[in-house]
């Protein structure tokens, strides 16, 4: 009778730690629109920013493996396959049906962009391999080696040529550093770029667009 | 394959006073060296002996960003490609009356009908070209394996290509690597220095007289910091950075050491008796492995900067070194510097970073004797060349830098061997590199990222190699959208696939400076995957000989 009343304890605990303790009765679904935090987009005086987002740094974005969409399960409902055979990244493009949205800032658009290569590095390590605004297009539109799609075919600022134009219609300009990362510029409202008006992702000072390197003077006179 | 095999440099304690002038005054490292000039003497006297007729130098000078030598190397005249220039690089041409005017014609008597001139900043490295000193090497890059003239798009899809094409760090470690196909693990300067360290290397030297078999310091030297050129398998050999002015000493002791040391031994003050604990206690024999590692690379650091105080001190001081005056190599930099650029500096930290790059190159030269190799590595950079902005505004300051340096080194290695009688002008080889060559076509000011590039060697081999005229080698692309040489698809903006990979192009240089013909394919793995030969005449190549 005795080790019948302890067992019956036991079990009465259990239960009521399932039901009472937080955060193992219920698990919260996570936010489809997760995206990489800490990065910054600056105006044409660049300000160093964090380095590229790494998995680690965005607890969100559940990783198995190397390739987050190669988990082996059937019915991901994070990939679809679309009717040409190419495996959608839902997430991905979510957030690019979002860009240029009347919610976002300019600079905004350019973290997003950089979200989507982001994506793209989960599964494929390194950026595309691409010199330019079609090059890296045809890469997130799915011209990979895993048909993945990173970006809607039908988007409203894909051109005919398949330049992504920014939101006052003129081309991003990409510029690989490395196989990681990649500085994003938009040319602004004027639509000229390497005017004061630029938005640009990068970290680094000076003016990168023409390669002109700063000056010990250059580097004295920056603001901290 | 030859293996490689790996030590730690071996020199006895004698050998590196006498190289140092450090002898008699019990203080090892740089110390006395420096406040002694009297010494660095001994040094050189010491070293007098050595069979210097062997010396040979590599200086690479690498233009960083990614250089447009769609307008260095231009297509004029009756050139077929001139109206495609024309036509396709619109606002980025260059006149064909601003050539004529800055006289780079080049004189290209084997080129036919395919006339050539430098941009009109490069009047120096023109007139050069036309001496026979300086070659050109057409369309040249990263591949892992050839790709023919109008591969198709799915031909060219199936093809192993360089990693992240394109992408700045990438291109660089794969110019230096030159296994563009693989992740860095070393640079193909870095694999000669380890091949020569498997003591004595003896292909083609005589017997006895191997190939840094009195090395006393490392052989590769970088005047612009760290760089994968000079990273050996393992890095089991050190490349040694200089500054600008040479050596670069221990912070907190004064100027060379002053302050810690007079009349060749310590100061009884704070900065002598730290001085003399810490080379104590780098010369503390210890357990650990690590320990005893961290230990040595700071004793390896105290001895080459010993060393390249003393080289420098020989290309400095007209008593100790080779020439006529004080300062000799800073009066020819000056000189030919002003001369070019049309400045007035009469101090040579007054002169550009870069050219004082070269110029600390040059005096490591001139005082070779104390380092004790007979075979040496040196880096050095220019950037500023990515130019996707402004490039007319850019382009033209950048060659005229570019130019201006060249010469220097020039005139300094003809000064050397004028005034050193083991030192010939022949001996001393520079190579050029960049990242990648720019787009054929424009954006809207600039050029984007492109792939094979034009690249330049100069130097008294080089002379000896052209005796008849120097040559555009390789193959000049057809400089046409969509055409042989585009790379294939529906996005042409005029990216030359390389028809000379770096391998073809590295090897030539790597048999001039003593790498055995066996031991190529070691150096440059790439080589067996089906490239022709660099020294078959049909590849157009020998823009240096091989001995």
């Amino acid at each position: 009778m005795k080790k019948i009343s302890i067992f019956a304890i036991l079990i009465l605990t259990g239960l009521a730690a399932v039901f009472f303790v937080p955060g193992i009765r219920e698990v919260p679904e996570s936010d489809s629109t997760t995206k990489p935090t800490g990065l910054k987009v600056q105006k044409k005086n660049h300000v160093s920013r964090p380095g590229p987002p790494q998995p680690a740094d965005n607890p969100e974005i559940s990783i198995v493996g190397r390739n987050p969409y190669d988990t082996g399960i059937r019915n991901d409902q994070r990939i679809q396959q679309d009717e040409d055979g190419r495996n959608m990244v839902m997430e991905a493009v979510e957030i690019a049906r979002g860009l240029h949205s009347e919610n976002l800032a300019p600079e905004e658009d350019l973290e997003h962009l950089n979200q989507l290569l982001f994506f793209y590095r989960l599964s494929f390590e390194r950026n595309p391999v691409a010199a330019d605004n079609r090059m890296v297009m045809q890469a997130l539109l799915g011209n990979n080696p895993e048909k993945l799609v990173v970006f809607p075919s039908d988007h409203p600022s894909l051109d005919s040529t398949g330049q992504l134009l920014d939101r006052w219609g003129t081309p991003y300009f990409f510029h690989p550093l490395s196989g990681t990362e990649m500085e994003i510029f938009s040319a602004g409202p004027d639509k000229t770029l390497n005017t004061s008006d630029d938005i640009a992702w990068t970290n680094r000072d000076g003016n990168p667009l023409t390669g002109k390197e700063q000056t010990e003077d250059d580097q004295l006179n920056a603001e901290p | 394959m030859k293996p490689f095999h790996i030590h730690s440099p071996k020199w006895s304690r004698r050998k590196f006073l006498t190289r140092t002038g450090s002898a008699g005054f019990g203080v090892t490292g740089l110390a006395s060296t420096l406040t002694n000039l009297n010494l660095i003497q001994n040094a050189s006297a010491a070293s007098t002996g050595m069979n210097m007729g062997e010396y040979k130098a590599l200086v690479c000078f690498f233009l960083g960003g990614g250089c447009d030598t769609n307008n260095l190397l231009i297509p004029i005249g009756s050139h077929p490609g001139r109206p495609n220039y024309e036509a396709d690089r619109r606002f980025v041409a260059v006149s064909e009356e601003d050539i004529s005017n800055a006289g780079t014609e080049l004189n290209a008597p084997s080129a036919g009908n395919q006339q050539y001139a430098l941009h009109p900043s490069c009047q120096a490295m023109a007139q050069m070209f036309n001496d026979g000193e300086l070659a050109m090497v057409a369309n040249c890059g990263t591949l892992a394996v050839p790709i023919p003239e109008n591969v198709s798009l799915n031909d060219y899809n199936a093809t192993i290509k360089p990693i992240q094409l394109f992408s700045h760090s990438d291109q660089v470690n794969e110019w230096f690597s030159s296994i563009p196909q693989n992740p860095f693990v070393s640079g193909w300067a870095g694999r000669v220095a380890s091949l020569f360290r498997s003591a004595p290397y003896s292909d083609p030297a005589p017997a006895g007289q191997g190939i840094n078999k009195d090395s006393v310091a490392s052989m590769l030297i970088t005047a612009a910091g760290s760089t994968d050129l000079l990273v050996s398998p393992g890095g089991t050999i050190p490349q040694y950075a200089v500054s600008r002015t040479g050596a670069i000493s221990l912070f907190g002791y004064g100027s060379n050491y002053s302050s810690a040391v007079q009349n060749g031994a310590y100061t009884n003050n704070s900065a002598g008796r730290r001085l003399r604990a810490f080379e104590s206690v780098i010369n503390y024999e210890h357990e650990h492995i690590i320990e005893q590692g961290y230990s040595d690379v700071l004793k390896s650091a105290r001895e080459n900067e010993a060393l390249i105080g003393a080289a420098t001190n020989i290309a400095d001081s007209a008593a100790d070194g080779p020439f006529p005056t004080d300062n000799y190599l800073e009066t020819v930099f000056l000189d030919t510097y002003n001369s070019r650029i049309g400045s007035n500096f009469t101090n040579a930290t007054d002169l550009p970073a870069d050219v004082q790059e070269m110029l600390i190159t040059c005096k490591l030269i001139a005082g070779r004797d104390c380092l004790g190799n007979t075979r040496q590595v040196f880096f050095m950079n220019k950037g500023g060349f990515d130019n996707h902005a402004d490039i007319n505004a850019l382009l033209p300051g950048l060659l005229s830098d570019v130019d201006a340096i060249v010469a220097c080194f020039n005139e300094a290695m003809k000064a050397l061997a004028q005034y050193d009688s083991a030192f010939d002008y022949n001996m001393v080889t520079m190579f050029q590199a960049s990242d990648f060559n720019r787009t054929w076509t424009p954006n809207t000011s600039g050029t984007d990222h492109a792939w094979g590039t034009h690249v330049f060697i100069a130097g008294g081999a080089v002379a000896e190699a052209n005796t008849g005229g120097s040559k555009i080698y390789g193959k000049f692309p057809e400089l046409a959208i969509q055409g042989a040489n585009d790379i294939p698809g529906n996005n042409n903006r005029g990216r030359w696939i390389p028809q000379i990979s770096t391998d073809q192009y590295y090897s030539r240089l790597a048999k001039w400076f003593g790498v055995s013909t066996a031991d190529l394919e070691s150096i440059f793995p790439n080589l067996a995957n089906g490239f022709s030969s660099p020294f078959d005449p049909a590849t157009n190549l020998d823009f240096i000989g091989l001995t």
